[in-house]
């Protein structure tokens, strides 16, 4: 047995105490069984071809334990972003933390943490908690749902619209022993209900740790989600994350994911566009250096008449860094009148740097529009120039010319003070131009 | 203020300039024509210090300063500007937050106070005014989807802007409406002045009747093989360049 197969096993035992509700320790146990048998991913499938895990066998990971924190609401303070009120949960080391968040008192907005409700009021959840994650490259949901005891849980009532986002920080912090975190979170949104979702993946000191991550989202007829992520995990710190996102008719999903951290970073991203005329935006930028590693993975899964979707991430990688980027756009027979776009375009920066890039097309329906693309580029040797003849130094329209490209992923935001905020945490992340801390 | 001696460039090992010598006095403003493929446009991208443009012989000397020895901001800094025959696109880079970062890097290596945002909106006012330019340049990302007019009229609002010393225009006029040549000829008539010069660089003379040139030099295989005053040009354009060529093999 390979190493991180016992890794898998050894999580899943040491975490192991049941929850104490039948159906739902039935389902961890179903699951813990198929990760025992499958093991976790390997290169030998296609879905982690160019995502070696090896750096995680180098880690002695033990199973998060709810042992408090040390924290003071103060201590939250750099994380606030200006003129951008919200609600917030706040996550340390995979378990929610009250003290800390600040939660809406609303009928509309029912936000609590899995941890914290029994079992007749998971009811609306337990369908999304039940899903069969079965093939073996999804080992990683398998062990969330073997594992996770805690995660926000989110309903949005019919045809309501919260006043403000919702923001859920996952802090890490410094432990003896690397940490591995399980979360799920589970959304649903109901008829015409509308959410601000903002997820933050940050870290103090920089700790080594597996964060596993389930995210599940369900939007009802004519539901509208804007999902935010913004990952700063510690240069140290593994990030596995999946959302899953279901759609019923006239459901829009719009996602933005700026990834500017980790060591080892994997999103996969699934939407099922299961009712007509729903439409999703799935955007990211990558900025990486020295060693990160990221990989994003999006399936668009067209399954119904007349829905429309867009893919378009843009990347750059410096230093030793490496991208990954899978986007998948299937179209399912009878979804007729799909219009699916998909874009991925990469700038390196070093020699050493290196992305990895697959946009991919199945096509099971005749009247349909699909377009994809992807491009690897350098920096623009005339634009360098054009900058440099008026006088601005080389490294300064390094940075300009960057920070350009990044831009339009960004501008995306509709929230002026979400996008200054998160503009400012890309120029200041950006190669040649990273502040010195500490 | 600028003085070329025996120059000799290369461009991708083939060699260009053959020996050019030019002298460009403080407050003078140098035509240079000559026909295509005779290294006019080279000679703008030698003295901006454009990479890949390899000088292997000679020397390049102003205000004092060996001008090769300079990277290409440091040029600019310095007070050398070059209006682009083919001004780039750059697409999410702001034109104003542009000129503003050009400007104040170049302040800034002269010893002066960099300009806030307020000051220099002032500023470019100003300028657009004089120069009778709209300011819906202002708020585009610097050539992006410019016509050639406007990419044209960008460069010579820049120009205004940074004030340089020595201004070298690359076939500025190169495709331009006779509307957008009087907006070029004006940026440069605006500055012109006792301690600035100008090399000009242009194919044909129709430019000079609005910037008219204190001397007039003809580039032909990479070397200067007539010079003389503003006349000169009007020659070129009734007669062509044939004459100048045979001249000089004679």
């Amino acid at each position: 047995m390979r190493q991180r197969d016992s890794l898998a096993r050894r999580l899943i035992e040491q975490a192991g105490a049941e929850v104490g509700v039948d159906w739902w320790d039935s389902v961890r146990r179903d699951h813990a069984q198929r990760v025992a048998d499958t093991g976790l991913p390997s290169r030998r499938q296609e879905n982690w071809r160019y995502t070696s895990l090896a750096r995680l066998d180098k880690q002695e990971l033990e199973p998060a334990r709810n042992r408090g924190h040390a924290l003071q609401a103060e201590d939250m303070a750099p994380f606030g972003i200006p003129d951008w009120p919200a609600e917030r949960m706040v996550f340390i080391n995979g378990f929610f933390v009250p003290e800390l968040s600040c939660l809406p008192d609303s009928m509309d907005l029912r936000v609590t943490s899995l941890r914290s409700v029994d079992d007749p009021q998971l009811e609306g959840f337990r369908p999304l908690l039940e899903r069969q994650f079965q093939s073996p490259e999804s080992a990683f949901a398998a062990l969330n749902t073997a594992i996770a005891v805690d995660g926000a849980l989110i309903e949005v009532a019919a045809g309501a619209q919260p006043e403000h986002p919702l923001e859920c920080i996952y802090l890490t912090l410094p432990e003896e022993q690397a940490l591995a975190c399980h979360l799920r979170n589970m959304i649903i949104l109901g008829e015409g209900a509308r959410l601000s979702l903002m997820e933050r993946f940050v870290s103090m000191g920089e700790p080594s740790y597996l964060s596993n991550c389930v995210n599940q989202f369900r939007l009802s007829e004519g539901a509208r989600l804007t999902h935010v992520r913004l990952q700063q995990e510690s240069s140290a710190g593994s990030l596995i994350t999946r959302t899953d996102v279901e759609q019923s008719e006239r459901s829009h999903y719009e996602y933005c994911g700026i990834d500017l951290g980790g060591n080892l970073v994997r999103h996969d991203i699934n939407v099922s566009l299961e009712g007509s005329d729903s439409a999703a935006s799935v955007a990211g930028l990558y900025a990486l250096d020295g060693e990160r590693h990221v990989d994003n993975h999006v399936r668009m899964d067209h399954r119904s008449r007349d829905a429309r979707s867009e893919t378009f991430f843009k990347g750059v990688m410096d230093d030793r860094s490496r991208a990954v980027f899978n986007g998948k756009v299937v179209v399912q027979p009878g979804a007729d009148g799909t219009d699916a776009s998909q874009t991925n375009r990469n700038l390196l920066l070093s020699r050493q740097a290196e992305v990895d890039t697959k946009p991919e097309l199945e096509i099971y329906a005749d009247d349909v529009k699909c377009a994809h693309g992807a491009t690897v580029g350098q920096l623009d040797e005339d634009q360098m120039f054009y900058l440099r003849s008026r006088g601005i130094s080389q490294d300064d329209a390094r940075v300009l010319l960057i920070y350009a490209f990044c831009r339009q992923v960004v501008d995306r935001l509709e929230s002026e003070s979400l996008r200054d905020y998160v503009a400012g945490q890309v120029l200041g992340h950006l190669p040649g131009n990273q502040e010195e801390t500490e | 203020m600028l003085k070329i001696e025996n120059l000799h460039a290369e461009v991708g090992g083939k060699e260009i300039l053959k020996g050019l010598s030019l002298e460009v006095a403080a407050g003078e403003v140098a035509a240079i024509m000559g026909p295509n493929g005779s290294g006019k446009s080279t000679l703008a991208n030698v003295l901006s210090g454009r990479p890949g443009y390899e000088v292997t012989q000679g020397r390049v000397s102003y205000q004092g300063e060996d001008l090769l020895a300079l990277s290409p901001e440091e040029r600019a800094c310095a007070g050398v500007f070059l209006a682009f025959q083919y001004p780039v696109e750059i697409p999410g880079v702001n034109n104003t937050y542009f000129l503003r970062a050009a400007l104040n890097a170049q302040r800034k290596a002269r010893g002066e106070d960099e300009l806030d945002s307020m000051e220099f909106l002032k500023l470019v006012r100003e300028k657009l005014k004089t120069l009778h330019i709209k300011d819906d340049l202002l708020h585009r990302a610097v050539n992006e989807g410019f016509s050639g007019g406007e990419k044209k009229r960008n460069e010579v609002f820049q120009m205004a802007v940074l004030e340089p010393r020595l201004g070298i225009l690359d076939e500025t006029d190169s495709g331009l409406d006779i509307d957008a040549l009087k907006i070029v000829a004006d940026g440069v008539n605006q500055l012109r002045g006792e301690d600035r010069a100008f090399v000009v660089v242009t194919h044909y003379q129709r430019l000079l009747d609005y910037i008219v040139p204190d001397s007039v030099h003809v580039l032909a295989d990479g070397q200067i093989v007539k010079s003389g005053d503003k006349d000169l040009a009007l020659k070129l354009e009734s007669e062509g360049y044939g004459w100048v060529a045979r001249e000089s093999a004679a």
